[in-house]
């Protein structure tokens, strides 16, 4: 029977992907892609995961988990399977697979698709089930723990380092994101500027006036947030209010640093926590909403499958499609992320080893759709739109009337009344060079929403999905901030005990601003870049990011090696070594192309001649002593990230060269088997 | 037949609620409870208020949030 079904879904796959390569030329459905992915997803569930959770981990159901032997009714509590699935999804998934499949896009729309399926499957999904596994059967170690334990001290500082720097990336591009879809559109900023003072009353909701009422509270917050859109379309047409949200860049950047101080200092229940449950009901609505809709208006790409980019000589970002595509998309395919919330918080909820595969495998599966699904809505745009939007103005020409020209060069008509017609058909005052993707993925989500939904609410649509993003990114951004903040406290306890008490105010305040002054620079310098600071920041955090996934995967493959199941090692091995190739070609490009666009030092030395020889307009002159300064640093920390990752790799492979030769090896310390006393299906 | 099809449905049902409370965390008080009713059953139960405010923010002490 699973023969059968197994087969039956390895030709749907087979036919569905073969549809997509035979159509080239003509506009593929969306539904080709979602019927492929939704075929290869239950091939790895139902097979590879069942798999790797019954002969390689030997999940046993009979084993008592940390979360019942330490049971305390707070952090660790056997917890029903689903509950334990919904919190760990709405961990895993933030702004991430949203992004990175709007930029990859540029390529076409075949290798991010291809890369989101296969990564998620044979990777992402895999690091976070037995990262996941691996903490569960250790009390719910963290990432850093298990690494100090499993690989020695250099591998548990190269990930408690490594987490503090990719924190600080991701809200820094996270913010970047954010300015560039605010910048001079009062709707956007308005509505974005008005969930603050939402989340605040909530917060005061829940606390004061009906105590933890937290879904009424929720239900609440999400109408006032859905208020909030429309009446931002009120303000843009008032010429009273509309000056006063209708900002630079710079201003911006200035109030989100401004406001992640203040979250970070502010007491969890009047700011994060309410924030934190909007965007999670918006997220859980939005996902569904849109898999429907899709589902109903069934879009054809426009984008073609492989476009001429492939080459390196992008707009959006520069790179070839290897190694830049696997840097580009991180989250959807595979996130190191993900393993900092699979060990430490979820395994303390895991009721018995059984529900691994689902908690981890599955919620991965999950996320890896939402960046399908954020594939097809950046495919859907005609090109010439999605590259208007996306690209800077510099990379296309310097002026709208350029843009369109070499933009018509490269094959992808467009025209500037066009784009001024759809600009003023979302409500905003223009659509050109909006990087960043939040603007392009409204663009192509409004587009699907009011395709089902009706066309005149196509501008409330625009604003509702830059409202989920910016709800998305700036919950991230305080939670970010919050946690960067206990890792500094912590490891400035070590200098001086009083600076690790987390409720010391002087303490607090220091380490909060350290933590913000620090992605608050990058965000600054991305912000003044003239190329959008999204091409370059981007493949820092995705370098990072699979840094991270690099550390985890060479812990979990040095927990395989030491156990029972060491000749299943490459389950984890090839991932690694896969993440270890991309990510040191990407690097080593990052740092020592020729190119200015792509690598650092020689965009540095590019913009220091042509400052030089005063060949920059006076703008860009002024600014210029930033950037260079900023792209050396960018390499410094991109030589840093290089490094941590095969500090870590070399000593896993001393693991597993003494475990080869025989030679002891660190025990591995899995804490003891007791039986469960947990009646089967009771809480279930 | 039309049984099995209704609690199949009604499965499914269940889960989507686990689903969106485990998302949501908003069945932390019902937890605790459950908790303190099977373990401590002599121990005082602090009312939803109460444990509202003083474990509310343990829930954001660690990495909760991803990108």
């Amino acid at each position: 029977m699973r023969k059968v079904l197994g087969l039956a879904l390895a030709a749907g796959a087979a036919f569905a992907l073969a549809g997509i390569a035979l159509n080239r030329g003509e506009p593929i459905n969306a539904l080709w892609i979602l019927a492929a992915a939704a075929c290869i997803y239950t091939l790895g569930y139902r097979f590879y995961a069942a798999w790797i959770a019954a002969s390689v981990l030997a999940a046993d159901g009979t084993r008592a988990t940390p979360a019942e032997r330490l049971d305390n009714g707070r952090d660790f509590v056997p917890t029903a399977r689903w509950v334990v699935f919904g919190h760990h999804f709405a961990a895993i998934a933030g702004p991430g697979p949203l992004i990175g499949p709007t930029l990859a896009a540029q390529f076409g729309y075949l290798p991010g698709t291809l890369w989101i399926l296969i990564g998620s499957v044979l990777g992402g999904c895999v690091q976070d089930m037995i990262v996941l596994f691996a903490s569960t059967r250790r009390d719910g170690r963290t990432l850093g723990q298990m690494a100090r334990d499993e690989l020695g001290p250099v591998g548990g500082f190269s990930a408690i380092v490594g987490t503090l720097a990719i924190m600080v990336i991701l809200i820094a591009v996270l913010g970047l994101v954010v300015v560039n879809a605010m910048k001079h559109s009062p709707w956007a900023t308005s509505t974005v500027f008005a969930t603050i003072p939402i989340a605040m009353l909530v917060g005061l909701y829940m606390r004061s006036l009906r105590p933890g009422r937290v879904a009424e509270a929720s239900l609440i917050g999400v109408s006032l947030l859905l208020l909030a859109v429309v009446g931002g379309g009120w303000v843009d047409h008032q010429p009273a209010l509309r000056p006063f949200f209708d900002d630079e860049g710079t201003t911006l950047a200035g109030f989100v640093i401004g406001y992640g101080f203040l979250a970070a200092i502010l007491p969890v229940w009047l700011l994060l926590a309410p924030r934190d449950y909007l965007s999670t009901f918006l997220k859980l609505g939005t996902v569904v909403l849109l898999a429907v809709a899709i589902l109903v208006m069934r879009p054809e790409l426009k984008m073609p499958a492989l476009t001429r980019f492939i080459d390196g000589t992008g707009p959006i970002f520069a790179g070839k499609l290897f190694p830049f595509v696997f840097i580009t998309i991180a989250c959807g395919a595979i996130s190191g992320f993900h393993s900092l919330v699979s060990s430490g918080t979820t395994p303390k909820l895991i009721r018995t080893e059984a529900d691994v595969r689902l908690v981890g495998y599955g919620s991965m599966l999950l996320e890896s759709l939402v960046a399908i699904m954020a594939m097809i809505a950046a495919a859907l745009l005609d090109p010439g739109v999605y590259f208007a939007i996306n690209s800077p103005l510099a990379a296309l020409g310097g002026s709208p009337d350029a843009a369109v020209a070499t933009l018509a060069g490269w094959g992808f008509p467009v025209t500037v009344p066009q784009m001024n017609a759809l600009a003023s058909q979302v409500g905003e005052v223009t659509l050109f060079a909006r990087t960043g993707g939040a603007p392009s993925l409204a663009v192509g989500m409004a587009s699907i929403l009011s395709g089902v939904f009706g066309s005149t609410l196509i501008a409330i649509w625009y604003h509702f999905a830059i409202m989920f993003e910016a709800v998305f990114i700036l919950t991230t951004l305080d939670a970010g901030t919050r946690v960067g903040r206990f890792m500094l406290q912590d490891a400035l306890g070590h200098v001086w005990r009083p600076l690790g008490r987390t409720s010391w105010y002087p303490s607090v305040i220091l380490s909060s601003a350290l933590v913000v002054a620090a992605w608050g620079y990058f965000l600054y310098v991305g912000v003044i870049d003239p190329y959008g600071g999204i091409n370059i920041l981007w493949p820092l955090f995705g370098i990072s990011n699979q840094m991270l996934a690099g550390i985890a995967l060479a812990v979990v493959t040095a927990i395989l090696l030491k156990g029972k199941s060491a000749r299943h090692a490459w389950i984890t091995g090839l991932p690694l070594a896969w993440l270890a190739l991309v990510t040191t070609t990407a690097a080593w490009e990052k740092l020592f192309s020729a190119n200015p666009k792509i690598g650092f030092f020689a965009g540095a030395s590019d913009l220091a001649a042509k400052l030089a020889a005063g060949v920059l307009p006076p703008e860009k002159a002024a600014v210029a002593g930033k950037l260079i300064f900023n792209q050396r640093l960018d390499a410094a920390l991109t030589a840093f990230f290089l490094f941590v990752l095969w500090a870590v790799i070399v000593d896993m492979l001393r693991i597993a060269w003494r475990r080869a030769s025989g030679s002891p090896v660190p025990a591995s310390p899995e804490s003891a088997y007791e039986r469960t006393r947990l009646v089967e299906g009771a809480n279930a | 037949m039309r049984s099995a099809a209704f609690r199949r449905l009604r499965a499914i049902g269940t889960a989507l609620g686990d689903v969106i409370r485990g998302a949501a965390g908003t069945d932390a008080y019902a937890r605790y409870k459950e908790h303190v009713l099977r373990h401590h059953p002599h121990e005082p139960l602090l009312s939803r208020e109460e444990f509202f405010r003083r474990e509310f923010s343990a829930r954001w002490e660690g990495i909760r949030r991803c990108c």
